[in-house]
């Protein structure tokens, strides 16, 4: 033995711990007795059965695994599966941290069926259930024993339980069942142990390696693989060499399972790649020649390139292009890239095909020449090959090869640029790249042979409008449906166009869009496309941003806008006023804010209670009937040309457009004069003048 | 009691179609040349049962493959099976009862494992390592550390190899994930699937197996027990066979596009409840699951219920972001609230479980060798969320998921059920 079990319990120190743990555990106790619920897992009447099975797993594990074995070795298959649902839940149960006495005292309750007196069929009921609660550091004797016995069915399922419970002492039993077991059932423990991956025996295994049995030598070579030792690099080597036809390909993968491990390991790197090299040079099978090349392709860098091709120079090289595409697919790096790049000139045309898709694949610029030069190949192989790599690439470069391909193409061809030209659009959207998305989508529109498609592109363009769309929308939509287009997308489109140097058209779209902005989501919708330029916009979106102010005054909210502060609403900005003590005079205050959120308590001051005064002159062209839209946290009170337009003494948070009042403005000077008041948390207010229809009135600051 | 293990994986008995010639023949690796541009893919189809039978009725008149052997361990369906090709395109592909007669045929260039869900992992490997490229069915794997090493063979061996995670290749889905990854319905801090409960027995009558059925490869690495017909036809209620009943048949077609939609694969932890409250107590799978699983900035329920409908279907998957949410299934996608704009999608319907442009996309790959739009690892992982929200049922508590290590965080018991045993002479 290599362990001494810490777990070994004997009736004595059972009896010990089930007292002081019974108590502990004295919670679970279910409203239902125990006994009561033990006898429903036989009931014949579904639903008692039903609740004993639910409500056991609750019980103290330790007093109810004993009333329970008796049931597993039922004749009833209803019953003793029941009893060994519950017996897997109470077995899991004490797997929970906090449990560690438990486990051990239930899997000692467990082990009892696997007495002698029990029939075999008990034995392997219970094998399922040990697994999973045998504790680590436990004496797995009774389970061992049974790899002696004289049923191989039996033996086979003690050894599928101690694989699967994967403690050491696990590891230990099946490793010294080695000795006398026979060879099939030998190489049925050395393939357990390579899964169980313990250092533990790693000695004993490599005895199993000179076997006489070329199939328990290679599975020896298995149970020696996982562990990236590069001294067993002979071991495993000479299992191959002496392996017979029916071994030959376990022996050989375990080789390259070990070279595998050695990179996967760390610090081995130029010996792995060593040993891939080794078994490509090999006279072997193009199945393990593949699969070197592949590990060279997963692990390697650009200095195998060399090897991989002249692996390519047999006369196999074509059943093993599908291995050297996969090593290249795999290979990283920008100098693998290139020496990749240079390569594909003198490439058969069938490995041309499978390279054009890894280019695609690398997603890499570098890459972009060759494959828009495929897409324009007289043969429809290279189109079709290259129109996949491009689509794959996904970069918006690869939009001009496509299309390329679409133009010069069959039917066919344009059907699948459709297809990948709506797949790259759709990536590009996701990306938010808004010049790629914009190409793809206008492209798609170009392409598109139903409505559907189409409209799925304009939506697209909508969404990314660039100055290229504008054609295409002036083309293809007439005055009123480019009317009905949002005033968002057309504003877009207008700042796409401008910024492209097409002022004028630019200009004329502007026009349009500003004429449809009718909703303080249509606004908004407008500032996130102009951006920054959206607060130079304000006066043309008739927002107020710039103000004269003054303030804090005393407020109570119970005297609503009765206190007169500033002489409203003949106010004179050169005045000046005294509160509170201090000396308040009126000063400008301009805001960031696109949609004209006038901050006061960041102006005047941090006060509860008080009311602040805003005041703007603008002037228009001609006399009109307006609307007045305010927001406001909290109250505010409006006059437009000394006229009161609105008065709402509220608390409440600032909304754009929370009241919409008429009002007329003359034609040149007209002034604005805002109340606002404060009771408590924010302070501030928002105010934009649209038409009488709401359509936005663009205005002329004076200041 | 029976015999068992008696299969020597190097050696076997080959029965043929309508023929009781039988021999041994030594497994040699074989690959094909590789397939080229225009080049048919020749195919294999493993497992003729259920879904077998439907992907074989596509696969049989679908221009770019050629079914070349069909392949179940039971005869009476590889038989029925080849009769179906033969009436459906003419030509009459092998029949054979040992998938290791394909694996050795230098002729095929594809496999499609299309067993019960215990044969996906070692099938799949055993392909790569004979140069074949795989379609494999959902589960993927009935453990982590299986799909791990599917993986790695995939990996080690450079083979194609397509989960049947078919709703990859399903408009309706591609659609309304754009949809959702178009920020369109705001930031998705939540999403969910949902599905009908288990409906699978306890219990078992054991019988005499069938004529021509090789009832020990049936089992294969699967724990030894003796033929019954509520195994063999009814394996998804099975721990050792299935895990998890539905959580993993529709479990991972829906949790795979809750994981495209949120653009994640690992699960941060998972916690579960699920009982069988009708009948059946003992079934390996309960009846009804409630499951949470945890990911960055997102939590994702699995509610397995009766009479579970939302938004007028029986199954789906729903994202729910600030501004909006979607609901899925493979007939149609509809946003709420409607003020949001995005009209409701009504997809094609569905015609076979069998999906031909998942097919094709999986030829598209083995000739390109690029990888599939729904590759293994990516199936993998869609598997891993299932297979983790029943492992907190099984352990009756929440899990912390390591999605780099592939391991549960301070649990070594939980990470027992990563892995399982494989019936001797199977390994991985």
């Amino acid at each position: 033995m290599f362990l001494q079990p810490t777990w070994k319990m004997n009736t004595v120190n059972i009896g010990l711990c089930i007292s002081a743990i019974v108590c502990s555990l004295c919670a679970f106790a279910s409203a239902v007795p125990l006994d009561t619920l033990i006898q429903g897992i036989s009931s014949a009447d579904p639903k008692t059965q039903c609740e004993a099975r639910q409500l056991l797993p609750r019980e103290n594990p330790i007093e109810a695994v004993p009333k329970l074995l008796p049931l597993v070795g039922s004749d009833n298959p209803s019953v003793w599966w029941t009893a060994l649902a519950v017996l897997s839940d109470l077995a899991n149960k004490v797997t929970q941290p906090g449990y560690n006495e438990a486990q051990g005292i239930v899997t000692t309750q467990l082990m009892t069926l696997l007495d002698p007196a029990q029939s075999n069929d008990v034995k392997i009921r219970v094998l399922r259930i040990l697994p999973i609660v045998i504790p680590e550091g436990y004496d797995v004797g009774p389970v061992a024993a049974l790899l002696t016995d004289a049923d191989p069915g039996l033996r086979e399922k003690a050894r599928e339980a101690l694989e699967v419970t994967g403690t050491l002492h696990a590891a230990e039993a099946l490793c010294n069942a080695l000795a006398a077991a026979p060879p099939d059932f030998q190489a049925a423990i050395l393939f357990a142990l390579a899964r169980m991956e313990k250092t533990l025996c790693l000695e004993t295994v490599l005895t199993y390696t000179r076997s006489k049995d070329a199939t328990v030598r290679a599975a020896a070579a298995h149970a020696l693989a996982w562990t990236g030792n590069p001294e067993y690099l002979p071991t495993l080597e000479s299992v191959w060499k002496s392996s017979d036809e029916t071994t030959a390909f376990d022996a050989c993968d375990a080789y390259l399972r070990l070279a595998d491990a050695m990179v996967v390991s760390g610090g081995k790197w130029e010996l792995a790649m060593s040993l891939y090299r080794q078994v490509l040079k090999k006279d072997l099978s193009l199945v393990h020649r593949s699969g070197a090349i592949a590990g060279l392709g997963r692990y390697g860098d650009e200095s195998v390139l060399d090897d991989i091709m002249n692996a390519l120079k047999g006369a196999d090289a074509r059943e093993l292009e599908p291995a050297v595409l996969a090593a290249f697919d795999s290979l990283q790096g920008a100098e693998a890239g290139k020496q990749l790049l240079a390569l594909y000139p003198n490439l058969p045309d069938s490995m041309k095909l499978g390279m054009l898709g890894i280019f695609g694949r690398k997603q890499d610029p570098l890459f972009l020449d060759t494959l828009n030069s495929a897409a324009k190949s007289d043969d429809s192989a290279f189109r079709k090959a290259a129109l996949a790599a491009l689509g794959d690439s996904q970069l918006p470069g690869a939009v001009q090869g496509i299309v390329a391909i679409g133009h010069s193409g069959s039917a066919e061809d344009k059907a699948a640029v459709t297809e990948t030209l709506k797949r790259m659009a759709s990536v590009l959207r996701a990306r938010d790249d808004k010049q790629g998305a914009g190409k793809a989508f206008l492209e798609l529109y170009r392409f598109a042979d139903t409505d559907e498609l189409r409209q799925e592109a304009m939506d697209g363009i909508k969404q990314f409008p660039i100055p290229e769309a504008f054609d295409v929308i002036m083309q293809t939509m007439n005055e009123e449906e480019r009317a009905n287009l949002p005033p968002a997308i057309l504003l877009g489109l207008a700042k796409t166009l401008n910024d492209a140097g097409r002022a004028e058209d630019g200009k004329k779209l502007l026009e349009t869009a500003l004429t449809r902005i009718d909703s303080a989501e249509a606004l908004q919708e407008a500032f996130k496309y102009l951006g920054p330029d959206a607060l130079g916009m304000a006066p043309r979106l008739g927002v107020i941003t710039a103000w004269h102010m003054v303030g804090p005054f005393p407020w109570d909210m119970n005297k609503a806008f009765s206190v007169i502060n500033v002489n409203e609403p003949n106010v004179d900005l050169n005045a000046s006023y005294t509160s509170d003590g201090k000396t308040l005079t009126w000063k400008k205050v301009s805001t960031g804010d696109p949609g004209g959120l006038i901050d006061l308590a960041g102006n005047l001051a941090q006060a509860d209670h008080v009311c602040g005064y805003a005041f703007a002159k603008i002037s228009v062209p001609e006399a009109c009937d307006i609307q007045v839209r305010t927001g406001s946290d909290d109250g505010i009170k409006v006059w437009v040309n000394r006229q009161v337009v609105t008065e709402q003494n509220v608390d409440r948070p600032t909304k754009m457009d929370s009241e919409q009042n008429p009002a007329k403005l003359n034609a040149g000077e007209n002034s604005i004069l805002v109340e606002c008041t404060q009771n408590a948390g924010g302070w501030n207010f928002c105010l934009r003048l649209t038409k009488a229809d709401g359509a936005v009135l663009s205005y002329t600051p004076v200041e | 009691m029976k015999s068992r293990g008696a299969v020597n994986r190097r050696k076997f008995m080959l029965t043929v179609v309508g023929g009781v010639a039988a021999a041994a023949l030594p497994v040699r690796k074989a690959r094909a040349a590789r397939v080229g541009a225009n080049d048919k893919v020749r195919l294999a189809v493993i497992g003729n049962g259920g879904m077998g039978s439907r992907h074989i009725e596509a696969l049989a008149v679908n221009d770019n493959c050629t079914l070349v052997a069909l392949c179940d361990v039971a005869m009476s369906r590889y038989v029925k099976a080849c009769g179906k090709v033969k009436e459906l395109n003419g030509k009459e592909p092998e029949g054979v009862q040992d998938f290791r007669h394909v694996l050795d045929r230098k002729d095929i260039d594809a496999i499609f494992v299309v067993t019960p869900d215990h044969w996906h992992p070692l099938l799949t490997i055993l392909g790569c390592q004979a140069g074949k490229d795989v379609y494999v069915e959902k589960p993927v794997c009935p453990t982590v550390a299986e799909g791990r090493a599917m993986v790695q063979a995939a990996r080690r061996y450079g083979r194609i190899v397509q989960a049947g995670t078919q709703q990859r290749s399903m408009p309706v889905f591609q659609k309304a994930i754009d949809v959702v990854r178009s920020g369109r319905l705001g930031q998705i801090t939540m999403a969910g699937a949902w599905v009908g409960v288990n409906g699978w027995g306890v219990g078992e009558t054991p019988a005499p197996v069938p004529k021509g059925l090789d009832w020990d490869l049936w089992l294969g690495p699967a724990p030894w027990a003796p033929f019954s017909m509520d195994r063999y036809g009814g394996f998804m209620g099975w721990w050792d066979y299935a895990r998890g009943g539905q959580l993993t048949n529709w479990g991972v077609h829906l949790m795979d596009v809750v994981h495209w939609g949120i653009g994640q694969d690992r699960p941060l932890n998972v916690q579960a409840l699920g009982g069988s409250f009708r009948a059946a107590p003992g079934s390996d799978n309960y009846e009804c699951i409630e499951a949470i699983l945890e990911y960055k900035n997102c939590l994702v329920t699995w509610e397995q219920r009766h009479q579970n409908r939302h938004a007028g279907k029986d199954y789906g998957i729903t994202f729910h972001g600030t501004e909006g949410a979607l609901y899925v299934d493979r007939g149609a996608f509809v946003v709420e609230p409607a003020g949001a704009g995005i009209p409701e999608y009504i997809g094609e319907p569905e015609k076979s479980w069998a999906n031909p442009p998942h097919h094709n996309n999986f030829f598209e790959s083995v000739r390109t060798r690029k990888k599939p739009i729904a590759d293994i690892e990516q199936g993998f992982r869609s598997t891993t969320a299932v297979l983790l929200a029943g492992l907190a049922l099984k352990t009756g508590r929440k899990l912390y998921w390591d999605g780099d290590a592939e391991r549960f965080i301070n649990d070594e018991d939980a990470n027992r059920y990563l892995t399982r045993s494989y019936r001797a002479p199977w390994h991985l």
